[in-house]
């Protein structure tokens, strides 16, 4: 929409001017005579110039070197006087005073220029109005990227301390702590590495996929103690990939659904299945793991899943996927986001 | 001291562990059963009717409080749960024996020393409040229905119908009928009310499967359903539906 447009008073104030320059050219160029078609050719002339707001807004200006935007601003200010003028020498003809014929055609040089210097103006008035609203948005997106940085700042915090694993953990190492020795130590250490690991990578802004395969591989290891023989795991990351910058912990939210949503609510459980390998230029990530298709819980992955999004599209925005597909006994979550190794993030 | 039966509710193998250690130090009670998930329970709950139940909340198929809605044998409960701020609210409201994850000996025999106190007493506590008090999380998504041993588990999508029957109702969904002890204005308290309409007295409707409604006599209605059955409407239930379709 034309910001002129928008509200009736700035429509009418645009248009009130233009009357008011034809009434002045009137008396410039024929003192005073033809009033009515003077200004009904100007608001013509300022109806016109409205159109060069879709051509900046066409042309992308952020792109563009000032040389172009001079350019652009004169080839269609003439191109809208040369369309004005024909209109008005069609309705000075018409008028049949031939007195006015002659004076506006001996002037017809000047009045087209100063038409066309007008029409610049308009021009160069989008430009502005057009640069302040870019602007505006442009900051209201980074605003928007910091609060979604903060979300996932808060997200990377609660998922250090997700009270259900934690607890349930400490529960397993007492109950090992009587019987198995060397269990419950295994058990302790890998804890103790899993939360020191979202400790120090939950601060960074990026990580290699290498080690977030790691805290997810020390993640399962400690599931696996809770689950038995429910969860079995394959992983399977080719080697290309493994420098990989990705977003802190983004893959163990999904890790951790697949096992709540999916082999946890399974009596028998299942294998979950992580791989990663190279498409091109991009990394694809998939999580796969059997579900209870009459679980209704199974399919909407919530909060964590959304989040996962979020932040991949804000880390790689337009760049990076995340897709989802369920069939009757598996659902897969597919990530796909281009490789680039520590060096040239910027 | 009487013997008192006991069976263990958890999907962990850890857990169930460890209580079966402290237990150990009460050579009265005899453990029945233990169970990794919720069907298995409601079978072998069925089965032993015991005196105390050590309840997990989260279990795969059926939770904790899934599996206190199917069972109709009254007996002691101790609910057990690494973290759920929402049931311990309600657990203290109502005087519930709970123990957190992991627990000392002292904690589980603090616990244990109460929940016998009422066993020997013959009056376990009724756990209907605590049933409801932790219904308050919105709508229904699925409905259980316990018939002998097998329990059905319905998702809420797919009952077109349900009907009261004395003090049962009858729950219409993918062409089959099921039979469940509750009240109507129960089932319907619990119902999304923005999708299931009580268009009766004696009937509650899933709008999704109204085909049409026909009038068949003046001032009566009947709603046709996708599946072709005609349900009556009141006139109440109808300025209840004209208000939805």
């Amino acid at each position: 929409m034309h910001p002129f447009l928008s509200n009736r008073s700035s429509v009418l104030f645009y248009f009130v001017l233009w009357i008011l320059i034809g009434a002045a050219s009137s008396f410039f160029f024929v003192h005073g005579t033809a009033l009515p078609i003077f200004c009904a050719a100007y608001a013509g002339l300022g109806g016109l110039s409205l159109s060069s707001w879709f051509v900046v807004r066409s042309i992308g200006i952020r792109m563009m070197r000032p040389s172009m935007l001079i350019g652009i601003g004169i080839v269609s200010s003439v191109v809208i006087t040369s369309f004005w003028l024909a209109g008005f020498y069609v309705l000075v003809q018409s008028s049949g005073d031939t007195l006015l014929r002659t004076a506006v055609l001996t002037q017809f040089r000047t009045i087209g220029f100063t038409g066309a210097i007008m029409s610049l103006l308009v021009f160069a008035i989008h430009l502005l109005l057009l640069s302040a609203q870019e602007q505006r948005i442009q900051q209201e997106e980074a605003i928007q990227l910091k609060m979604l940085a903060r979300e996932a700042e808060l997200r990377a915090l609660r998922t250090q301390i997700d009270p259900h694993f934690l607890f349930n953990s400490l529960n397993s190492i007492s109950a090992l702590a009587l019987n198995d020795g060397k269990r419950t130590r295994e058990m302790t250490v890998a804890l103790s590495e899993y939360l020191r690991a979202t400790l120090t990578q939950g601060s960074q802004d990026f990580v290699s996929l290498q080690d977030e395969g790691e805290l997810v591989e020390r993640y399962l290891s400690i599931e696996k103690i809770r689950l038995g023989n429910r969860l079995q795991v394959s992983i399977d990351i080719s080697p290309a990939t493994l420098q990989a910058q990705i977003p802190p912990l983004l893959l163990q939210p999904l890790v951790e659904n697949s096992l709540r949503h999916g082999i946890a609510s399974l009596i028998e459980g299942g294998m979950l299945t992580i791989t990663a390998m190279m498409h091109n230029t991009d990394v694809i990530v998939e999580i796969k793991n059997p579900f209870d298709p009459s679980d209704r819980s199974a399919r909407s992955r919530g909060m964590g899943q959304d989040n996962v999004r979020r932040r991949l599209a804000a880390a790689f925005p337009d760049l990076s996927h995340l897709s989802t597909a369920a069939d009757e006994r598996y659902y897969t979550v597919t990530l796909r986001f281009p490789f680039t190794s520590g060096g040239n993030l910027s | 001291m009487n013997e008192v039966s006991a069976i263990i509710i958890d999907d962990e193998d850890l857990a169930r562990m460890v209580i079966r250690e402290h237990l150990a130090a009460y050579p009265h009670i005899r453990i029945v059963a233990e169970c990794c998930n919720g069907f298995d329970a409601v079978k072998q709950i069925a089965k032993h009717e015991p005196d105390l139940l050590f309840l997990d909340i989260q279990m795969p198929k059926l939770n904790g409080f899934e599996i206190l809605e199917l069972i109709t044998h009254r007996c002691e409960i101790i609910f057990v749960t690494a973290y759920d701020q929402f049931a311990l609210k309600a657990f203290d409201v109502h005087a519930v024996d709970y123990l957190l994850k992991p627990f000392s000996k002292k904690r589980f025999d603090e616990a244990m020393a109460h929940a016998l106190a009422i066993i020997s007493s013959g009056k376990p506590e009724s756990v209907e409040k605590l049933r409801e008090s932790l219904r308050n999380d919105g709508p229904l998504t699925r409905i259980l229905i316990r018939v002998g041993e097998k329990v059905h588990v319905l998702p809420v999508d797919s009952v077109s119908s349900v009907e009261a029957q004395d003090d049962y109702v009858e729950i219409h969904a993918e062409g089959k009928k099921y039979l469940k002890q509750q009240r109507l204005s129960e089932l319907e308290s619990l119902l999304d009310p923005q999708r299931f309409i009580r268009v009766h007295r004696s009937i509650i409707v899933n709008i999704d499967c109204i085909a049409r409604i026909e009038l068949y006599a003046k001032d009566s209605r009947l709603a046709v359903l996708r599946d072709g059955r005609k349900l009556p409407i009141s006139r109440t239930g109808y300025e209840k539906l004209k208000g939805r379709l």
